[in-house]
């Protein structure tokens, strides 16, 4: 089968998802192009967007309309192109409507599995639960005629792991997506030893059209993102309960959180971050990992949260639920006393570790930065003061960094990436970082 | 002309879109309705109430489209009461809608059907984005042409004769001047309270004006800087007679008087017959100028229809200030600007005041009375006894549809 014509028939599991609506949004405006080929036209092209129940198809089917229109309009300049040759499609309006259109008609919404049974290419973005993974994958390939590829969005699991349970014969590759699919740069892709050079070159191409960076991660459990976010979770938790000596359980955690993104510059802190990505998918993702290394990774905290009912997560329009942070308008305003499971108002706890870090450099904001021309040169000057600063907070982050260092470090040692750059990729890439966790910034 | 007519109670409303702090496209703004009321009463207050009004004309491009609203005559006795029953007339010509209007109105005077004429013109565009509304402006040019047009449509055909002037003088030359062009604009635009690029805080407004373009985002030879905004916005002025002057009450030296004008129609289904040149817009100023009995260094200002910065230079040529291919050094040289040998548009024209499409010939007619009559407050420029005259330039479409008027300071 030519590599295109996989295109024809493909599925979205776990498409209502989160990432998998991402994964079909781009799917579909992959697809879109491929039906005005030549080579295609006039030919029948579907993508199953499997997923639990109607009525998160319903809503699914409302975001990609939505999302394709706004890509549409975007994009009309190009699209007035593509559409040169239908006549009736004069106003920019009746090409944005017939656009939509078509790659709607793509998509067929469905809650029963048994319609992947006819597609050569399966995305996978459900739950991060190997056995019900495994299982699914299992039954799509015995019944499936086509031996379709697997592109399985794990951001855990070992591929080989999959591979092996589920007896697809090597035909697996791991496309890691970052959240959401959509804006994000990132595919993390993980192969296996001996990789089916036809699927790497399928994955290459679709990256290319969808205007994605590829980072190759090792098949080592956890690959390159989590297996950063999940040591240094548990960095962050290990420096909150240091710093309880000091200050209460709130203040310490506004402080963990200070350092990790405003004394770092950074998108967000990691307490905001792992209530961003919800503290029941942290705890899956270090199970997981944890039940694949050798390395003895855990961290009770998360358990402990979850006991108490902090899980944070994100709503359905993207804005963060409450978890460690309440937040007002996309800003942190009270924090999580952990303990009493009380917030506080942010402001009337940052007087107090302001004191404490004492903090002297003068500090950019990652907004402010994220869109300087001069980015590169006041993170070098940036750095550079943190380097002669002593105050509590300039130690506390440039511990924080050090640590990060070698996280990274240990990622390429344990052969998870074969240099650190990629490790450097991800966080930039994925994360959002400005600069790489190895550096020279403060050599 | 066989009568005198005269020129009172400009008002503008603010040219709503982005740029003003207070515009966000997300939120409901005001309908045309509310426009309408707002620069309609604000002249009536001006002329002593709607009793003095004899008949009213309204100029507006695509409400029927932008608002899903046609029959805007019937719109005007919203403004008062004493209109209800009165003539009223929507007249439409593209972006040329306001000036003719303004000529509407004029010529009810001179037929002496009418001694005051309330004269309105509006558009509110934001209410579709911007590649919808190219969709409704397109139709300022043959539809049928529309297919093979860019998405960006009016934007593509001023792009193209940005481009084939860049090609016949030099492209660094052409774009050096459609910056100066933008620049003055926006510092012009920076003394007028009701314009849109009123808060613009950018010093470095020449660099910008010169940024290449990028045809890979919009058009291959404009940036969007050198397009005119999208705005929502009314201008109103009561043209009147002799007696008209003497009804509403007001001081001859608060008034302006038309000295000539004209108006120029092309066949909208052929291209320009050359793209260096803007040959209806040449021929409108020139019979207005004839019949103004006057000659361009007579004129003290000039509010000239920059819907893109090229038409700003090829204005400067049309009407004789420079010769074929010397527009874009006599702009770029300074003779444009608000302390030039003839300031063009002094608060900020299209590109920077803003182009409430309906409205804009309308809103010139307002800028060159408040010029001649001293309202101009801190966008006054000079207006010196021997150079008493204003001209306005209104374009409509791809130079089809051209009114041009030329008014003088009354003693």
């Amino acid at each position: 089968m030519n590599q295109l014509d996989r295109f024809k028939n493909i599925t979205v599991l776990g498409a209502a998802g989160k990432m998998g609506s991402g994964i079909l949004l781009l799917n579909v405006l992959h697809s879109v192009k491929l039906m005005h080929l030549p080579q295609f036209l006039g030919q029948t092209f579907v993508i199953n967007a499997v997923d639990q129940s109607f009525e998160r198809l319903q809503g699914l089917m409302d975001y990609i309309k939505n999302q394709v229109q706004k890509w549409a309009e975007k994009n009309i300049v190009e699209l007035r192109k593509q559409y040169i040759n239908r006549p009736h499609l004069i106003d920019n309006k009746d090409i944005i409507e017939a656009f939509v259109a078509d790659a709607m008609s793509l998509v067929k919404p469905s809650i029963n599995i048994e319609v992947s049974y006819h597609s050569s290419l399966i995305f996978e973005a459900i739950i991060e639960d190997e056995n019900i993974k495994t299982k699914v994958f299992r039954q799509i390939n015995e019944n499936n005629p086509n031996k379709p590829y697997f592109l399985s969005n794990t951001s855990s699991i070992p591929i080989k792991v999959l591979d092996d349970k589920a007896g697809l014969e090597g035909r697996i590759i791991g496309c890691h997506f970052y959240n959401p699919p959509a804006v994000q740069r990132l595919i993390e892709v993980v192969q296996l030893d001996e990789p089916i050079t036809e699927l790497s070159s399928l994955v290459e191409g679709l990256a290319k059209h969808m205007n994605k960076l590829i980072v190759p991660a090792n098949d080592i459990a956890g690959f390159i993102g989590n297996g950063f976010f999940m040591r240094e979770i548990i960095y962050a938790v290990n420096l909150y309960k240091t710093l309880q000596k000091d200050l209460s359980p709130a203040e310490a955690l506004l402080a963990v959180d200070k350092i990790s993104h405003e004394l770092l510059i950074r998108p967000m802190g990691i307490f905001q971050l792992m209530g961003y990505v919800g503290v029941d998918v942290c705890s899956l993702i270090m199970r997981v990992m944890d039940s694949h290394l050798e390395e003895n990774l855990n961290c009770s905290f998360l358990d402990e949260l979850l006991s108490k009912g902090v899980k944070g997560g994100q709503h359905a329009n993207g804005t963060q639920r409450d978890g460690f942070f309440k937040y007002e308008g996309g800003k942190a305003v009270e924090v999580l006393d952990v303990e009493s499971l009380k917030y506080t108002e942010v402001k009337l706890l940052e007087p107090k570790v302001d004191e404490y870090l004492d903090f002297q450099t003068k500090v950019y904001s990652w907004n402010q930065l994220s869109r300087s021309k001069y980015k590169d040169q006041h993170i070098q000057e940036y750095f550079a003061q943190l380097k002669n600063d002593e105050s509590k907070g300039a130690l506390l982050a440039k511990e924080y960094s050090q640590a990060m260092r070698d996280i990274a470090v240990q990622l390429y040692e344990n052969k998870v990436c074969d240099s650190t750059d990629y490790v450097n990729a991800v966080m930039m890439n994925g994360f959002y970082y400005l600069y790489g966790p190895v550096n020279n910034l403060m050599d | 002309m066989q009568k005198r007519v005269f020129i009172v109670a400009g008002y503008n409303t603010v040219s709503l879109g982005s740029g003003r702090s207070e515009f966000n496209p997300k939120k409901k703004n005001p309908g045309i309705e509310h426009y309408i009321l707002e620069a309609g009463r604000k002249t009536l207050e001006q002329i002593n109430g709607a009793d003095n009004v004899d008949e009213s004309v309204i100029g507006n491009f695509m409400a029927s489209r932008f608002n899903n609203q046609a029959h805007l005559a019937a719109f005007i006795p919203s403004i008062d009461p004493k209109l209800k029953y009165k003539p009223s007339v929507r007249v439409e010509g593209a972006c040329a809608s306001g000036g003719l209007a303004v000529m509407t109105a004029i010529k009810s005077i001179l037929a002496g059907t009418a001694n005051v004429v309330l004269t309105l013109g509006v558009e509110v565009q934001n209410t579709v984005k911007a590649m919808y509304g190219a969709d409704h402006l397109a139709l300022a040019d043959f539809y049928k042409k529309r297919k093979d047009g860019h998405a960006y449509f009016f934007p593509g055909k001023f792009s193209d004769r940005a481009g084939a002037y860049g090609k016949a003088f030099g492209e660094e030359y052409t774009r050096g001047g459609m910056a100066k062009w933008y620049a003055n604009c926006v510092e012009n635009a920076r003394l007028c309270e009701t314009a849109q690029e009123y808060e613009n805080s950018n010093d470095k407004l020449l660099d910008t004006g010169l940024t290449p373009p990028d045809s890979s985002r919009f058009v291959d030879h404009l940036n969007y800087t050198d397009c005119s905004k999208v705005s929502d916005g009314a201008s109103a002025i009561a043209i009147v007679s002799e007696e008209g002057l003497k009804r509403v009450g007001i001081k001859m030296s608060d008034a302006i008087e038309l000295v000539g004008f004209a108006q120029a129609e092309d066949d909208i289904m052929l291209e320009p017959d050359d793209l260096l040149e803007l040959s209806t817009t040449k021929v409108a100023v020139s019979n207005a100028m004839n019949m103004a009995g006057i000659n361009k260094e007579q004129l003290a200002t000039v509010e000239t229809h920059d819907c893109f910065t090229i038409a700003g230079v090829l204005a400067t040529e049309a009407i004789g200030f420079a010769p074929k291919g010397k527009g874009a050094a006599f702009v770029a040289e300074g003779h444009t600007s608000r302390d030039g040998s003839i300031p063009f548009n002094t608060t900020g024209g299209l590109i920077a005041w803003g182009h409430p499409t309906g409205a804009t010939g309308v809103h010139q007619v307002v800028t060159i009375w408040e010029q001649l009559t001293g309202k101009a407050g801190q966008a006054q420029i000079n207006i010196s006894d021997n150079k008493p005259y204003g001209l306005t330039v209104n374009m409509g479409g791809n130079d089809k549809t051209v009114v041009s008027m030329v008014f003088k300071k009354c003693n």
